[in-house]
């Protein structure tokens, strides 16, 4: 994992940054991704801005089991820094 | 895995031509595009609205750039030697396949709608790409311009459009830096393509496709207008139907998912999934949906095909309501099912197994597609995209869902073969029914989401008003008018109408005087015509009910009888338990009339016990109002007047003997005996036809054929026959039927359809003049008064062909079961749609309409034969089997439950004629869909039939076990190779397939052969012996010896 990638919990990294971005509506760790807007193509185009590397991979199936935002937000910084997202 | 060796191609970066594997869902789209008629059926057709100021030129110069970044669209598809793909140069923009046009003003629009049509045909060569091509069109009044595209689905799926637009428009504002991006791209597509074959081989993929197999296996295929003869190959043509759904609609859809918290997917699943278990029928429904498969970050900037088609299986509960059937059933499927989006395609159909049918696809009939790829950015030269459908269609029903700038959109694509018009009207109408329901109020329950689906049918036309308020009243005016007219004859006895009237009303008397009256019930076991024609009439004179008695039925069931039906007196012959019996002279004899009994105080009807294969036979106490509503139509229908002479062949005990005789009766026409001939006597029963100038003939369905046998085998013409009547049973007319029918113009068949307990009430009609006769004859129109509703596994009257339980209403039901309250509530109900008061009868069948409005039964609620969830119909299976000349008779029947059900044929060979099971079952292989082809064709001496003359399955099924044994003593001939293609063919598979195992007689499915690696067989046989193979042919005898018969035949 990158250092510069995580600030703090909820700080302003690259992936809390996009959150930010892309929700309109308020919402916690917690809340349901399908309740603050976010469907998979969305949750795609964050991954492709996020990964710093064109050859990592993102399956599908583990993209799908993603729920809560404080999920997505785990998962979004492992592919910034690189990781295996899972 | 579909290959050996596996070219993944240089390392990228090298000086080496580029060569990458194709996924296995390529591969399968290749596949696909071998088996079906029409080669752009996989042709993807986009309309990108463009600033109309860019020229010509600056679009041509865009699109080569486009094509230079996007190396999908570049690659050529090889199937062999092992699946590849390489890559083309970019063209420069001299050479990309762009046309432009100016379209003539005002006809900007048609143009673009011919321009689509005729890019939907174009056929691509898989080895010469691009496989794209594209038209420029503008308005000459500048107005207005779009870029039409075609590529081909191998290398483009839906969410290729956005990296394309995305692309075309930096190209078209200068900004794509092609120098930079070609390898980029080039080494992306690559390291995609790699990816994919790396996933296909993890072992959770494999694990996840042996599951979704096995699910798939466990639940019964979705069929939609399930009809007899339902097309199991198709030219693939597709119509589509569009539903905008208003601004304030689709408001309410985004309230409704965000209220059940579920994304539009969810939403749409779960109506598309109560819409289809509608309109199959089925309690589990499934459908395929695409889901994006990509793997690399890299490839979202990527055109190309990294889709996999996965299916949907929704358990249906009707008793539930809507949310809670979402949050509990569908939501979780579809979670599921995202989670295996990895999966390929062609590896659950190879887990799967499935039945192949015809030239379908094998897994889904409906598709569920979220289109979520056509929003363009503002302020760009694209203005619109849209995809167009390309007048085909791959599925039998797909829905996609688009969400557009003003609401959400539904379109409905259907292949009119399948799924004509009407029957696709009536599932767009239940899908707006259900959006609106489920998106107004998402706790709806399940059964709320849809309407009535069709009025009620209209009647089949003949009616004449009864001239009396009774029966006997009817009768005693047409005996009036012609009194010296026979009325019923019989080998030495015939009585004209004036002694029928005065020995009825003589019996009449006698019989009151012994108490019969209004509300009582008199027995018959008459055994002479003329005895039971005159009680007949003397019981409905009196107001009474008639009840036949069999005198062969077990003491204790004719004791049950009587005493069911509170019948103590009985005229004819015997001894009854329970009851006295008289004949018919002592009956009537003893004194003078009753006096002042003109007619009866109230009309009366007959009793008949319905056989019951469960519990105790039931009562049915049928009265005047249904029988003369009956008599009027049938006068009309059957034409009958006093030159009718009816054939009196039913016994008492069956309903049709009403129809044989009251009516003709009334008609004022001659009841005529079907003695001396045997019942089950068919050369004699032509015999007293032909002797007596019979008119009207009315057969058990099981009769008909042994009967139009004996007229052939006999030579009679049966000119003097107007009507041939069947029913009690589907009727499957087979070739020799139609052909005796075609021969003899002038006889119409009657098919009716009615149980007991509402007598006939549904007609159909045929004649030899038709021509072209349905196998599988439908059950017609409703008769004259007679209100038939379909109500469906929502509750609802079902759409056009839709099956639902036939409930029957109107002038037909019986008053109920004699003495039996409860099983009369049970099954006589309330008619909402009927006047206050109205009953109808749940007839407990099957039905649906078909798509011209005509009833077609398919069979009782708990009967159906069906194999791994397909319905088969034994006798359309035994009609087939029958076209082989070597056959005399065939029987279809089933053993076994689940996935071991089999279906086993029967064959009684023709004199002299020894039919081998193979060719019986190439003959029918070519003639049925997969599931009513026999697993095994047994050969028999004769066929044994029960008491009433139908084939006794039972005894034939206990054959089997030794006839199989007998057939599978092994001929030694079959395991070798027949000659030297053979032996090569052998050679070929076994390296294929990796084992040495291999027979010619063997299927070659068995042995591990699937579409994929039939595929790279197949394009190595044909150019190996320049033989082209028809895939659908291989599928249908997959083995070595059928495969050398194809390509001797191809070469």
């Amino acid at each position: 994992m990158i250092d510069e990638a995580v600030d703090d919990a909820t700080g302003s990294d690259i992936a809390s940054r996009m959150i930010d971005a892309a929700v309109r509506v308020p919402f916690t760790e917690n809340s349901r991704l399908a309740e603050v807007g976010l469907d998979s193509l969305t949750l795609v185009s964050m991954a492709v801005e996020c990964a710093p590397d064109t050859d990592q991979e993102i399956d599908a199936g583990a993209l799908a089991q993603l729920r809560t935002v404080g999920e997505l937000r785990q998962w979004l910084r492992a592919l910034a820094g690189g990781g295996e997202p899972g | 895995m579909t290959t050996t060796v596996r070219p993944s191609g240089p390392a990228p970066g090298t000086d080496a031509p580029w060569l990458a594997p194709l996924t296995e869902t390529q591969l399968g789209l290749l596949m696909v595009h071998r088996t079906v008629p029409v080669p752009h059926l996989y042709n993807v057709v986009a309309e990108i609205g463009l600033d109309p100021a860019r020229t010509d030129e600056e679009v041509r110069r865009a699109l080569a750039a486009v094509i230079a970044v996007q190396p999908a669209l570049r690659t050529a598809l090889h199937a062999a030697p092992q699946p590849h793909a390489t890559l083309a140069d970019p063209p420069p923009p001299a050479a990309v396949p762009l046309r432009t046009e100016v379209t003539a003003s005002g006809g900007h629009a048609r143009r673009l709608g011919e321009l689509v049509a005729e890019l939907s045909t174009v056929v691509f060569d898989f080895a010469a790409p691009p496989l794209l091509r594209a038209v420029h069109v503008r308005a000459a009044a500048g107005d207005r311009a779009a870029l039409l595209l075609v590529v081909h689905h191998t290398v483009f799926d839906g969410f290729s459009l956005r990296p394309l637009v995305k692309d075309l428009e930096s190209a078209l504002a200068g900004r794509l830096d092609v120098v930079a991006l070609r390898p980029a791209r080039e080494r992306a597509l690559h390291r995609e393509l790699t990816a994919q074959r790396d996933a296909a081989a993890d072992p959770a993929v494999e694990a996840a496709a042996v599951a979704l197999g096995e699910r798939l296996r466990s639940v019964p295929a979705t069929v939609l207008y399930p009809r007899p003869g339902r097309p199991t190959e198709t030219a693939f043509t597709g119509r589509r139907r569009e539903l905008p759904l208003s601004p304030e609609l689709s408001a309410a859809v985004d309230r409704a998912c965000a209220r059940l918290s579920v994304t539009p997917f969810v939403f749409f699943s779960a109506l598309h999934a109560a819409v289809l278990a509608r309109h199959s029928g089925n309690a589990t429904v499934t459908f395929g949906t695409p889901l994006l498969a990509r793997r690399t970050i890299g490839s979202y900037g990527l055109c190309g095909f990294f889709v996999h088609t996965l299916p949907v299986v929704v358990d249906i509960d009707w008793e539930a309501g809507f949310a809670d059937w979402v949050a509990r059933r569908v939501a979780p499927e579809v979670q599921s099912v995202k989670e295996r989006a990895a999966v390929p395609f062609s590896r659950i159909v190879q887990h799967a197994a499935p039945d192949r049918i015809g030239n379908r696809n094998p897994l889904f009939a409906a598709m569920l597609a979220m289109q979520d790829s056509t929003e363009v950015e503002p302020g760009g030269a694209v203005l619109t995209l849209r995809e167009h459908g390309t007048g085909t269609a791959k599925f039998d029903l797909w829905l996609g869902v688009t969400p557009t700038a003003g609401g959400w959109l539904l379109e409905v694509e259907h292949d009119p073969e399948l799924l004509p018009d009407p029957v696709a009207e009536g599932v767009l109408a239940s899908l707006a029914g259900a959006v609106e329901a489920a998106a107004g109020d998402p706790a709806v329950p399940l059964t709320g989401l849809f309407r009535d689906g069709s009025a009620l049918p209209e009647t089949d036309g003949f009616a004449t008003g009864p001239p009396a308020g009774t029966l006997d009243g009817w009768f005693r005016r047409t005996a009036a008018r012609h009194p010296g007219r026979v009325a019923v004859e019989e080998p030495g006895r015939r009585l004209t109408y004036r002694e029928l009237d005065a020995a009825a009303g003589a019996l009449a008397d006698g019989l009151a005087r012994r108490g019969a009256g209004p509300g009582t019930v008199v027995g018959l076991t008459t055994s002479a015509l003329t005895d039971t024609v005159v009680t007949t009439l003397a019981v409905l004179r009196l107001g009474s009910r008639y009840l036949p008695l069999d005198l062969s039925l077990p003491a204790d069931r004719l004791a049950y009888m009587t005493e069911k039906a509170g019948c103590r007196l009985v005229v004819g012959e015997g001894s009854v338990p329970g009851a006295t019996v008289l004949g018919p002279a002592e009956a009537a004899a003893g004194g003078a009339p009753a006096p002042g009994r003109e007619g009866p105080a109230e009309p009366g009807g007959y009793i008949m016990f319905t056989s019951g294969s469960t519990g105790r036979p039931k009562g049915v106490a049928m009265s005047e109002g249904p029988l003369l509503n009956l008599t009027g139509w049938q006068l009309a229908a059957l034409d009958m007047d006093e030159r009718t002479r009816f054939l009196q062949y039913a016994p008492l005990g069956f309903d049709v003997s009403f129809q044989e005789i009251v009516p003709t009766l009334l008609a004022g026409g001659t009841v005529v005996s079907r003695a001396p001939a045997d019942r089950r006597d068919f050369p004699a029963v032509v015999r007293r036809i032909t002797d007596s100038a019979v008119t009207h003939v009315y057969l058990p369905v099981a009769a008909l054929r042994p009967f139009v046998q004996a007229a052939r085998a006999a030579g009679a013409a049966l000119e003097g026959v107007s009507h041939v009547c069947v029913s009690g049973e589907q009727l499957v007319a087979d070739r020799e039927i139609e052909e005796f029918f075609a021969e003899r113009p002038w006889l119409t068949l009657v098919n009716l359809y009615g149980p007991t307990e509402t007598h006939a009430v549904t007609t159909h009609r045929l004649t030899g003049r038709d021509g072209g006769w349905p196998a599988h004859v439908p059950i017609g129109r409703p008769v004259h008064g007679v209100t038939a509703q379909l109500v469906d596994a929502s509750g609802r009257l079902a759409p056009p062909g839709v099956a639902g339980e036939l409930l029957l209403g109107g002038r037909c039901p019986a008053d109920g079961y004699i003495n039996d309250p409860e099983r009369t509530d049970e099954r006589f109900v309330p008619d909402p749609y009927g006047p206050p008061g109205a009953r109808r009868y749940r007839t407990g069948d099957q039905v649906l309409r078909d798509d011209r409005g005509t009833f077609v039964f398919l069979g009782r609620d708990d009967d159906q034969v069906k194999i791994r969830g397909h319905r088969v119909e034994l006798g359309e299976v035994e009609s087939a089997a029958l076209t082989h000349d070597a056959v005399r008779e065939a029987v279809a029947a089933v053993r076994g439950t689940g996935a071991g059900r089999e279906l086993l044929l029967f064959v009684r060979p023709a004199a002299g004629a020894a039919p081998s099971a193979g060719e019986v079952t190439a003959l029918l292989s070519g003639l049925l869909p997969a599931p009513m082809v026999p697993g095994r064709v047994l050969t028999v001496d004769a066929v044994p039939t029960t008491g009433n003359g139908k084939y006794d399955r039972p005894a034939l099924l206990a054959l089997a076990d030794t006839l199989i044994a007998r057939q599978e003593r092994p001929a030694p001939e079959a395991t070798a190779a027949g000659g030297p293609l053979e032996a090569e063919l052998l050679e070929l598979w076994s390296g294929v397939l990796g084992r040495t195992d291999l027979s010619a007689e063997r299927s070659l499915l068995e042995c591990g052969a699937h579409s994929l690696n039939v595929l790279v067989a197949m394009t190595t046989i044909e150019e190996r012996y320049g033989a082209h193979v028809p895939l659908l042919d291989f599928f249908r005898t997959p083995t070595v010896r059928a495969l050398a018969a194809l390509i001797e035949a191809g070469r």
